[in-house]
């Protein structure tokens, strides 16, 4: 039943693609006219920044700025592919993210799945409102109550001493600290996560339902047949832009967490950075290259995730 | 939110029963951040060091309240953060929701082209200095509109409104475009209001995001009148052991810093918080209200 | 005697501190006295009373200086600079957070206030200003300046020089040598616990370090519970190394040391090994703080100030912030009967070492759109603060109104609070 505007394409484009070109663009011309304050802004703060990546390639002199700068070849790459630590940070973002694939991207999911299967409609948005408390607070808070709870000193030992067991020291424990990482994320962002998908799940006729359990399908086959086809097309996009983020790798909540011992485990590449900035003043063509490598490899990241989704869902972003 | 017709099934399970129980724990735990933040700041001093475990407050103390409060510049950066919130997310409905409902239709010509001009620059980044630049060429340094306007789209956003457009029944802009309805007129009086729940969801995501902004301000703004919230709050909160801590000037660093009790600390976390948490609610009820049309692909 | 006066009023100097900056001095209680003799110099390029000509305004980026600067409000200090000096002074807001990142963005954009201040001698940020011609030395006639010139003169500034002779900075020492720093660093120790645990001396050695924390932790004066008592903490890993560093590996504080004929940073060197066996054995023990790595703004100062903790390795004094926790922690107990510095033991090759460092940190620049004229006057604000006149206005306020002199006494006529303290100058608008 083509009623929506994607199925449309089938047989509208059919039918427009009889039209010339020049007929098509008239028809949406409107369209083009509400894109233009958007290309304005995407082409002023987005695009012409961009000149600045050459910068990557230059030795930057403050008098010439960056245009006039001398070249520098692919002098600066090999200084950071030769940085045993930037390599290492690369690694660890790699690991992290896809981490945060397995362990975060379904939790708020399964989340909106669950809270949808509460009957009472107060239950629901109270449960809803409070799971995105979290979410308000900055990870500079949420990583002091962390602290207070995990340290030597804190909440978890003083119980455990109590009980008669062994203090633990969870925060400085690198077999667990990327587990810790999943874990106290999912805590603060995962409510917040559940939004989108309720909102798409709200967008369900309750028609359906009823006609379902009419049918006598049981409450996992509603969840399967009903709920999850609403919101597979959310779960796609948020998935294709998650696997291109993933040289972000977290760095909020990473910088307020680790501290030296887990450092091997958990420097991702803006931590790396970050640190380096402070201390020895990173030269800017350096920062540059990694921005750009980091750019290069989302972008590919991006490119190859839509075309996965798009085969499975029939629709990615494009 | 609600599939209101849904409460119709009488029986409850096993498996209600488990879930409601566990979701009732996991609201448990998101409110405790909250809650231990809140009895922090109207803690003595004295009262938190002395009990190994500080979970229920022995006394009130409001004075760090005062404290905070009193500062001269929260006033300032509390109206400050008003308007960047409500001016800026109003400057990013306006511009996202035409943006979306330019990008929406599958036949349009060139539609993948702009979709990926759009879609590169939320993974290209090309660096402070030319973004400083830019900036300073437009003439936003200093100005509060720094916080709003090079913030004017958030791609990902943009990209799921697009989606909600497009999975939208043709029938909708069918019937108005027999009555010779154009497609802004469409935009505003029929899409629009269908897509209540998607237009909160992406303003309240908005609001948050210009209410929680600071980096923008830190970087561009010297006018400490025009600092918003959450810059007052990081100027308190801001542990300085990270970068300190391994230096040969840190004892001269740390005593230069202001330290500031942790009371004071928790108490300007709630004050920032508050405002936006308050708001939060009122969008909510926007979200059980809208009425969306959509069906659902097999 | 005149070299120890001056030498005693640059004591902490923040060359453009107006008394209202946040954070100041307070951390030290009333500043020592400066010298309040007038001075014999005449100095000073303008005659006394005469401002000089052309008016300047001075943008100056220094940390948080917003604060010194509220709009609202008139700052009798800044007036009389202003008038003194016929400057306006613009102040440029940087914070501790953001600092290296903003300065070195509007190096990139032209966009420098005139004085800036940033710990960037020893970066490459340095070399390549100096180098691209971004920042501009100060003249190597300073006759026009001579307090200036005394505190440009003092051998560990003379260190900042550039090594073609110029200062293409200012140095702001915060000490007014590397000894009086060092005096800065050291173990706070319970001794009241020492006391109870029957321990009367220091420990001379490794074991008898530990046998001591053991005893902390296990005989519990602090009466917490043992699970609850922490042997030593510090303010962070970086402050407990170094001055545990005094006993176990003296390299460690050593910036750059020789070895083999070859400079190498100290903590390469081959004596650093058997301590850090040492400080194994110490961690093993389980008398070092368990959350050392993970301490975070004054948690570990805290520990010490509530008597969960034995030592605590920080520095030397008081602060007003730690005075108050202990007042809230002991009411009934004074600090000075219950706490002493631990002097650090011998090490491995029989001496004592104490910590030396750099006692300055960070600089002032000047951009090379400063041109002479201005920096002339600029120089003359510098030197000004430095002169005894303006360490008194940056100490005790404006005369007359703040305090009265008398020949050479001072008395403060500030209003004073319950103990006697006068109000502190930045509380008074």
């Amino acid at each position: 039943m083509a009623n929506t505007a994607a199925d449309m394409t089938k047989t509208e484009i059919a039918r427009q693609t009889g039209h010339p070109l020049l007929k098509r663009i008239l028809y949406y011309k409107y369209f083009y006219l509400l894109l233009i304050p958007a290309i304005i802004y995407y082409i002023i703060f987005a695009y012409y920044p961009m000149y600045g990546s050459i910068l990557a390639f230059k030795d930057f002199n403050y008098a010439k700025g960056i245009l006039h700068s001398p070249w520098a070849g692919m002098k600066y790459f090999d200084k950071i592919f030769n940085d045993t630590m930037f390599l290492k940070s690369f690694a660890n973002t790699l690991i992290i993210s896809l981490g945060r694939i397995a362990f975060e991207f379904p939790v708020p999911i399964l989340l909106a799945v669950l809270i949808n299967e509460v009957a009472r409609t107060r239950l629901k948005r109270f449960l809803q409102t409070v799971y995105t408390f979290p979410h308000f607070l900055s990870w500079i808070v949420v990583s002091g109550i962390i602290s207070n709870i995990l340290s030597d000193a804190g909440i978890l030992n003083q119980v455990i001493t109590v009980l008669g067991g062994q203090k633990v020291n969870l925060l400085t424990d690198p077999k667990i600290f990327r587990g810790l990482l999943y874990l106290t994320d999912n805590w603060k962002e995962a409510g917040w996560g559940t939004i989108i998908y309720l909102a798409a799940i709200a967008g369900i006729s309750p028609d359906l339902y009823e006609a379902a359990e009419i049918d006598g399908a049981k409450r996992f086959q509603l969840m399967r047949h009903i709920t999850w086809p609403a919101i597979r097309s959310v779960t796609g996009i948020l998935l294709i832009l998650t696997i291109g983020s993933i040289m972000n790798g977290g760095f909020d909540q990473i910088l307020n967490m680790y501290n030296p011992i887990v450092y091997n485990v958990s420097d991702i590449i803006d931590t790396y950075i970050y640190r380096r900035t402070f201390v020895t003043g990173m030269d800017f063509s350096s920062s540059t290259a990694i921005g750009l490598f980091k750019s290069v490899i989302n972008v590919i990241l991006l490119y190859t995730s839509n075309f996965i989704v798009r085969k499975i869902n029939n629709e990615g972003i494009f | 939110m609600v599939n209101a017709k849904r409460t119709k099934r009488k029986r409850i399970e096993l498996f209600d029963i488990i879930n409601v129980l566990f979701l009732c724990m996991l609201a448990f735990i998101s409110i405790f951040p909250f809650y231990y933040v809140l009895i922090i700041s109207v803690a003595k001093f004295e009262d938190v060091s002395k009990q190994l475990i500080y979970l229920f407050p022995t006394s009130i103390d409001l004075s760090a309240y005062k404290v905070v409060l009193s500062g001269d510049n929260i006033l300032s950066a509390f109206m400050v953060s008003l308007f960047v919130t409500a001016a800026g997310a109003a400057f990013n409905m306006l511009l996202t929701i035409m943006a979306a409902y330019g990008l929406s239709k599958k036949g349009m010509p060139g539609r993948n082209a702009l979709l990926t001009f759009v879609v590169f620059t939320m993974f290209f980044n090309a660096g402070l200095i030319p973004y400083y630049l830019t900036v300073k060429g437009i003439g936003l340094i200093n100005s509060i509109f720094v916080m709003i306007i090079p913030l004017g789209i958030n791609t990902f956003y943009l990209i799921i409104m697009k989606n909600f457009f497009t999975a939208l029944p043709h029938s909708l802009e069918e019937s108005a475009k027999i009555d010779g309805a154009n497609d802004i007129y469409i935009l505003y009086k029929i899409i629009i209001p269908t897509s209540a729940p998607i237009i909160a969801t992406i303003t309240l995501f908005y609001s948050v995001d210009r209410w929680n902004e600071w980096w923008h301000a830190m970087l561009f703004i010297t006018d400490k009148e025009k600092f918003p919230l959450q810059m007052v709050l990081r100027e308190i909160l801001f542990d300085f052991s990270q970068t300190l801590g391994n230096s040969m000037g840190a004892s001269i660093r740390a005593s230069r810093i202001n330290i500031y009790p942790r009371s004071i600390q928790m108490a300007i976390v709630v004050v920032t918080a508050v405002p936006i948490l308050l708001v939060y609610p009122f969008l909510q009820k926007h979200f059980t209200k809208g009425i969306m049309l959509g069906s659902i692909k097999e | 005697m005149k070299k120890a006066e001056k030498a005693s009023a640059i004591v902490m100097v923040f060359i453009f501190t107006i008394a209202m900056m946040a954070g100041c001095g307070t951390g030290k209680g009333e500043p020592a006295g400066t010298s309040t003799a007038a001075s014999t110099e005449a100095s000073n390029a303008a005659p006394a009373g005469e401002q000089p000509k052309d008016h300047y305004d001075i943008s100056i980026a220094l940390w948080d200086i917003e604060k010194s600067f509220p709009k609202d409000q008139q700052d009798k200090v800044a007036e009389t600079l202003s008038q003194k000096l016929n400057i306006t002074i613009k102040p440029v807001n940087i914070t501790w957070d953001d600092y290296t990142q903003k300065i070195q963005v509007w190096a990139a954009s032209q966009q420098l206030p005139d004085v800036f201040a940033i710990d960037a001698r020893k970066t490459q940020s340095y070399k390549t200003w100096v180098s691209q011609g971004l920042i501009r030395a100060v003249p190597d006639d300073l006759s026009k300046y001579p307090d200036l010139k005394d505190l440009l003169d003092m051998s560990a500034v003379q260190a900042y020089k550039d090594p073609d002779g110029k200062y293409y900075c200012i140095p702001r020492p915060a000490y007014q040598s590397p000894e009086n720093y060092s005096i800065e660093f050291g173990i706070k120790v319970r001794k009241d616990w020492m006391e109870s645990v029957g321990i009367a001396k220091d420990p001379e050695n490794t074991d008898e370090f530990i046998a001591l924390l053991k005893a902390f932790i296990e005989k519990d004066p602090g009466g917490n519970g043992s699970n609850n008592t922490v042997g030593i903490t510090a303010w962070s890993s970086y402050w407990f190394v170094s001055e545990i560093g005094f006993s176990l590996m003296p390299e460690i504080n050593t910036q750059w040391i020789k070895e083999d004929g070859k400079w190498i940073p100290g903590e390469f060197s081959k004596n650093i090994l058997p301590g850090l066996k040492e400080l194994k054995k110490i961690w093993d023990s389980g008398v070092i703080d368990r959350d050392m790595a993970t301490l975070k703004g004054t948690e570990g100062e805290d520990k010490f100030f509530t008597g969960k903790a034995g030592m605590l390795a920080h520095n030397t004094y008081l602060t007003p912030q730690e005075d108050e926790k202990w007042r809230k922690s002991y009411p009934d107990k004074k600090y000075s009967d219950c706490v002493k510095i631990l002097l650090p033991w011998k090490a491995p090759d029989g001496n004592n070492y104490r910590f030396e460092g750099d006692p300055i940190w960070s600089e002032s620049y000047f951009p090379t759109s400063v041109d002479d004229k201005k920096m002339d006057r600029i120089l003359m604000l510098y030197d000004y603060m430095l002169s005894p006149e303006g360490m008194e206005l940056y100490h005790y306020g404006i005369e007359g109104v703040d305090y009265k002199k008398e020949g050479d006494n001072i008395t403060v006529t500030r209003p004073k609070d319950a103990n006697g303290v006068p109000a502190k100058i930045n509380t008074i608008v």
